[in-house]
């Protein structure tokens, strides 16, 4: 069943541009932009998880949907945006790794993905491309981590892994069991509230949350 | 019969050229009429020989009596074809060189040149028809000491000096590796004729076969020019003189990849993929590394030599991808990524040359090599400015020249690699694919540079402004050339039946598919299709149309005024773009490739307001030059001065030595003869 | 044999007489944006009637090259146009190139145009050459990627082909990979015409020019033969993507005057809607420095290889 609906068209379509949003992010030096692209990232998501609820008849998996409609494609955003206009951070991202180089790094990360799945012979044919996106997306988020230096991109990164987790999960087992769900959901949003209540506070501290300063905090 | 006539014809007037080089060395003038034209008399030969071979039959014969010093010729489909390549090249270069040479008449010795010369040609086409190893090492030496000669001709510069001995120690390097790659086949067949290397080869174990491509691999590609190995090239080309670097660039890095087919797929028989994806990775670093590196240069030698590694690297995209299919199964596809390969090796070697002579003729007649002191040559030499623009356009692979149709082919044949199966060449090819791409803009890039700022415009210098037409037999080699590049270019489909007999010889026959049609090269078993000649016709049919509606209209006279220049009243050639701003946005793109060092120096007089001299350098690491070779080369040097104290001066440390090997290898006799 | 030089005829009018209303109907939408009246559409008809009329000066330093380049260079484009399909599938002489010819084409245009900017030995005419030739090494990848992903979908690189099986495929032409190779497409077309976010064709400050650069010498009748070429080409990059990713409704034979019509009326309105979303895009960003650019087109060569691995995932293995 599930290898029908990930081998539709639309299903094929929606997995490319979610893709192609998180190429956004990692194309993007403006901090406006990355939250945007992960707006339509988790809508699009949102859209997958529906369109397996459609076809696997299991209602629990639109509130799940819904869940990522209201939370990350609004709440979380504009969350963000508050912060950005509170502490009145620099809307331009530095940089670690040049935009030039990220993206090709990011096109590899999504070969090797593409292989690693491959590599594991129980996934069918069809659903591998959602498999191989989901990979994606959790090894393209550790980099954007990694290679960003303002503590909002690590949040972001680590909410893009989140979203490529919850797309493998979709994909694997068509949704996991509600409550699992929820739970991991509402483990995600209090995670974001703490972070953004640190960012606050190390604003105050140390006027700035450019993680390269926050480098000389030891010892 | 006749095809020995014609071999021993060509062998006999090279040894002409030679001779007479030697003879009449006193006269500079008949010198080097008879010597050059020998050569271009036995390079017509050489053609008419290696074109009825091609049709033909393959050609040996045999020239040993003893035993052990075997010495004969095997010529098959594809010697043929590499001894068609240095017939074409050397014919005309041969009458540019009766032109060139005026340059040294009366300051060096033209008989040394011309000698040089013709043994060198000789050695080359001694190497393309060697049948057996101990000949070809023989002959593979005599062309590597002869072009060492031939490059440091020019010996009291200091940087043709080094050039020379950079090259010797690279060349022998690749030898040295050549050597043990042979060995391998030898001792596995237990003789050394080429003929029984193929068998050898199907019994040997995969981890000899892998030895083997190996080695092979790294010393041809030391002669070929292939990165990481290339760094003698940007050195040893732009030294010699400009006829001799057009052979070197267009002919003698050829023979390597000749070679390399050979081994490769005949003695080889090109069974694993990963050696093509090997070659094909290497191809595709040349070709980007060198064009890069091309791009940001102002000699106009050195620039034409890092294109030739480009050009290298794009032959060898070809080969690596015909040999991914050839391992794969896949002839058809082999063969059109072969014949790719081989239709840019021949076109290069003609554009190249074209190029190089091109240089030369700037050189010759405005002394300095440096694009930034060049401009308004265009005006001053009109005739090399055209045949010079035909060798740019064709390099560029602009339609309707011979550089598009080689650009095209390996194109299709990358983009073939979609009828494998598996996913992981697709990805590779499709990599190979872009960065050929980038690499072809580049080109182009790099030679409007060249093009635009050497020969438009106004004079930068005085050199420039004294520059004259080339003469006549200087016209005549760049005018065979260019017109080549045009008729390649035009009628591909002639030419791609002959290349089809020749990769038939080492792919195997394909009954049934033909590549060209009327006036059309087309993929067998697609639609899509490529006709050159069409494309011109209707760029001349536009071309005539436009050129009559603009002289209908408006017949008023065309005011000349001054160039625009912000309203100042300014038109010297201090306004003129320069090469190095040119091709400043590539070294900013690049930069961590570049890595680009900036040096200013000023002097004050007594107040720091008024500056009495301004230095500006800007420099460009090589980069693999500097963190591959220095390092190693340091260590060596640091090793050899310690192995020095071997060296005591004193007699009885010698004598010492001797006893000792003695009494080691007594013991060696002792050990080896008890039962 | 007659019917194809009509249809060969008929193309090229088609496309002389199209490409400046394009152009118009582009500055009107962009006048339109910006809360302005603009000019009319068919301003650059009459720009290029003036241009015709009025003498050319020519620099005092130029040599052949500059008087051929614009001759040369419109010819390529006039050319490669013949090998696009515009309202119908069939092309008399599509057997002459496929879509490599035609990039490649469009690089012996450009390459004229350079030259010629450097014959004047003006600085602008040198910056103008060197930033277009850095603009279309940028640009090459990108292209040669996307045109490996509609190839590999198609089994071609025929445009006459590619035309007639999308067109044949009905909705289904909408695959991911063409619509990651359409975008990818977009950028490299706004590259390629020289439009912002790469370039700004109206500015008058030489130090914010890429095109506009290398064609600063010209006026008179050559410049009229300069403009009309880039928007030329402007309409045959604009074909091209409306006929390879969006193929429905164009004719595949000669049957009949009525369906000719039809394709050629579908065929404006594409090119119409392509032209109002560059102006859309035009207006909503603003131009970029010069060394951005290649960032810009890294995002363009990772569409196209996402294209193509996507297809590979897909379809392939």
């Amino acid at each position: 069943m599930a290898e029908i609906v990930f081998g539709s068209n639309t299903m094929q379509l929606l997995i490319a541009l979610i893709l192609v949003s998180t190429f956004m992010i990692l194309g993007s030096t403006r901090l406006y932009s990355c939250i945007r692209a992960f707006g339509i990232q988790s809508f699009m998501l949102a859209c997958v998880a529906g369109i397996v609820a459609y076809s696997t008849g299991k209602d629990e998996i639109y509130i799940i949907a819904l869940l990522t409609i209201l939370f990350k494609s609004i709440v979380i955003p504009y969350f963000f945006i508050y912060i950005i206009r509170e502490i009145k951070v620099k809307r331009e991202i530095d940089l670690y790794v040049k935009i030039s180089p990220s993206l090709l790094i990011g096109g590899v990360l999504v070969v090797i993905s593409y292989y690693l799945i491959r590599s594991i012979n129980v996934i069918s044919e069809l659903s591998s491309f959602a498999l191989s996106a989901s990979m994606s997306l959790v090894s393209i988020g550790l980099f954007i981590m990694i290679s960003r230096k303002k503590a909002i991109m690590q949040m972001l990164g680590i909410l893009i892994m989140e979203n490529g987790l919850f797309l493998g999960a979709i994909s694997l087992t068509n949704g996991m069991p509600l409550l699992v769900e929820l739970g991991i959901f509402f483990d995600v949003l209090i995670a974001v509230l703490i972070m953004g209540i640190l960012i606050f506070r190390i604003n105050k501290t140390f006027e700035s949350i450019d993680t390269d300063m926050l480098k000389t905090l030891i010892g | 019969m006749s095809m020995n006539y014609l071999f021993f014809g060509m062998f006999v007037f090279y040894l002409v050229g030679a001779t007479s080089a030697v003879i009449l060395n006193k006269k500079d003038r008949l010198c080097s009429y008879t010597s050059f034209m020998s050569a271009a008399i036995a390079a017509l030969l050489g053609i008419i020989f290696s074109i009825s071979v091609i049709f033909g039959d393959t050609f040996s014969y045999d020239l040993s009596g003893g035993s052990y010093l075997k010495f004969g010729f095997f010529i098959d489909r594809l010697s043929a074809f590499f001894i068609l390549v240095i017939s074409i090249s050397v014919l005309a270069v041969s009458i540019y060189s009766t032109g060139y040479v005026r340059e040294y008449f009366g300051k060096k010795n033209i008989g040394y040149l011309g000698f040089l010369y013709n043994i060198f040609i000789l050695s080359m086409v001694f190497v393309a028809s060697a049948d057996n190893a101990v000949m070809f090492l023989i002959v593979w030496e005599l062309m590597s000491v002869v072009s060492y000669f031939l490059v440091v001709y020019e010996h009291e510069k200091p940087e043709t000096r080094k050039a020379g001995f950079i090259y010797i120690v690279m060349t022998h390097i690749g030898t040295g590796f050549i050597i043990m790659s042979f060995l391998i086949f030898v001792g596995t067949s237990g003789s050394y004729s080429f003929g029984t290397f193929a068998e050898a080869g199907k019994t040997m174990t995969p981890l000899l076969k892998d030895i083997a491509f190996i080695f092979a691999l790294i010393g041809f590609g030391t002669k070929a020019g292939i990165v990481p190995l290339h760094i003698w090239l940007p050195y040893a080309h732009p030294a010699a003189p400009s006829n001799v670097s057009a052979l070197m660039s267009g002919v003698m890095i050829k023979i390597a990849i000749f070679m390399l087919i050979r081994v490769f797929f005949v003695f080889l028989g090109a069974s694993q993929s990963w050696w093509g994806y090997v070659v094909l990775a290497l191809g595709t670093m040349s070709a980007i590394l060198g064009i890069l590196y091309a791009v940001v240069e102002s000699d106009i030698k050195r620039m034409l030599a890092f294109s030739s590694i480009e050009n290298i690297g794009i032959i060898l995209i070809g080969i690596g991808a015909s040999m991914i299919f050839f391992a794969d199964g896949k002839p058809i596809l082999s063969t059109l990524a072969a014949m790719a390969a081989l239709y840019h090796l021949l076109n290069h070697s003609i554009f190249k040359g074209l190029l190089f002579m091109g240089a030369g003729s700037i050189l010759f007649s405005t002394h300095t090599k440096n694009i930034e002191e060049l401009g308004g040559l265009i005006k001053k030499m009109p005739k090399s400015a055209i045949l010079v623009l035909i060798g740019v356009l064709s390099i560029s692979a602009l339609p309707p020249f011979s550089g598009f149709i080689s650009e095209w082919l390996t194109f299709q044949s990358l983009l073939l690699g979609f009828n494998l199966k598996e996913t992981f060449p697709m990805i590779i090819l499709s990599i190979s694919a872009a960065i050929l791409a980038l690499t072809g803009a580049l080109a182009a890039f790099c030679f409007l540079k060249f093009f635009g700022i050497g020969f438009l415009a106004l004079p930068r210098t005085k050199h420039a402004e004294h520059a004259k037409e080339s003469n006549t037999p200087m016209l005549i080699g760049m005018g065979i050339f260019a017109s080549l590049s045009i008729l390649l270019g035009i009628f591909p489909f002639y030419v791609l039946p002959i290349l089809e007999r020749i990769t038939a010889s080492f792919i195997g026959n394909l009954d049934s598919f033909t590549f060209s049609s009327f006036a059309t090269v087309a993929i067998p078993s697609s639609t899509i299709s490529l006709s050159t000649p069409a494309i011109l016709a209707l760029m001349f049919i536009f071309m005539l149309l436009l050129f009559g509606i603009l002289f209908l209209i408006n017949r008023k006279k065309q005011p000349v005024y001054e160039t625009w220049g912000c309203g100042q009243p300014v038109s010297t050639s201090r306004n003129e773009y320069t090469a190095t701003a040119f091709s400043k946005p590539v070294q900013i793109w690049f930069k961590s490739l570049y890595r680009p060092a900036r040096e200013i120096d000023v002097t004050y007089t007594t107040s720091p307001l008024l500056k009495e001299s301004f230095k500006f350098e800007s420099r460009i690491e090589q980069v693999i030059e500097q963190y591959l070779y220095e390092p190693v080369v340091d260590f060596v040097i640091i090793r050899s001065r310690k192995a020095r104290r071997i060296q005591t001066g004193s007699i009885h440390a010698y004598l010492g030595y001797i006893f000792g090997t003695l009494v080691i290898l007594f013991m060696f006799v002792i050990a080896g003869g008890s039962p | 044999m007659i019917p194809a030089l009509v249809s060969v005829i008929l193309q090229i009018i088609i496309i002389l007489a199209l490409s400046p209303l394009i152009s118009g109907i582009i500055k009107k939408i962009k006048a339109y944006f910006q809360i302005r009246k603009g000019p009319s559409i068919f301003q650059p008809y009459y720009d290029i009637a003036k241009l015709l009329r009025k003498d050319s000066v020519v620099s005092q330093n130029v040599s052949w090259i500059f008087h051929a380049a614009p001759i040369i260079s419109f010819a390529a484009v006039l050319t490669a146009g013949l090998l696009i399909p515009i309202y119908i599938t069939s092309l008399p002489l599509g057997f002459a190139g496929d879509l490599i010819a035609v990039v490649y084409l469009f690089a012996l245009a450009r390459f004229f145009t350079a030259l010629a900017s450097l014959d004047a030995g003006s600085s602008f005419g040198g910056m103008g050459a060197s930033r277009e030739m850095f603009v279309a090494a940028m640009v090459e990848p990108a292209l040669m990627l996307s045109i490996f992903a509609v190839a590999l979908n198609v089994g071609s690189t025929n445009l006459s082909y590619i035309s007639q099986t999308l067109s044949g495929m009905g909705l289904d032409a909408l695959s991911p990979y063409q619509i990651l190779a359409f975008v990818a497409l977009l950028i490299i077309a706004i590259a390629e015409t020289g439009r912002i976010p790469v370039d700004n064709p109206s500015t008058h400050l030489e130090l914010t020019m890429i095109h506009e650069a290398m064609i600063l010498e010209y006026s008179g009748k050559q410049l009229a033969i300069v403009e009309l070429g880039a928007m030329a080409k402007q309409l045959l990059i604009f074909s091209l993507i409306a006929n390879i990713f969006f193929p429905w409704g164009i004719a595949s034979a000669y049957s009949g005057i009525a369906a000719l019509v039809f394709a050629l009326f579908v065929y404006i309105l594409k090119i119409v809607i392509i032209a109002i979303t560059m102006a859309v895009i035009e207006t909503s960003t603003a131009k970029w420095r010069l060394f951005r650019l290649p960032d810009l087109l890294s995002i363009s060569l990772m569409f196209s290889f996402l294209a193509l691995v996507s297809f590979i995932i897909v379809k392939g293995g």
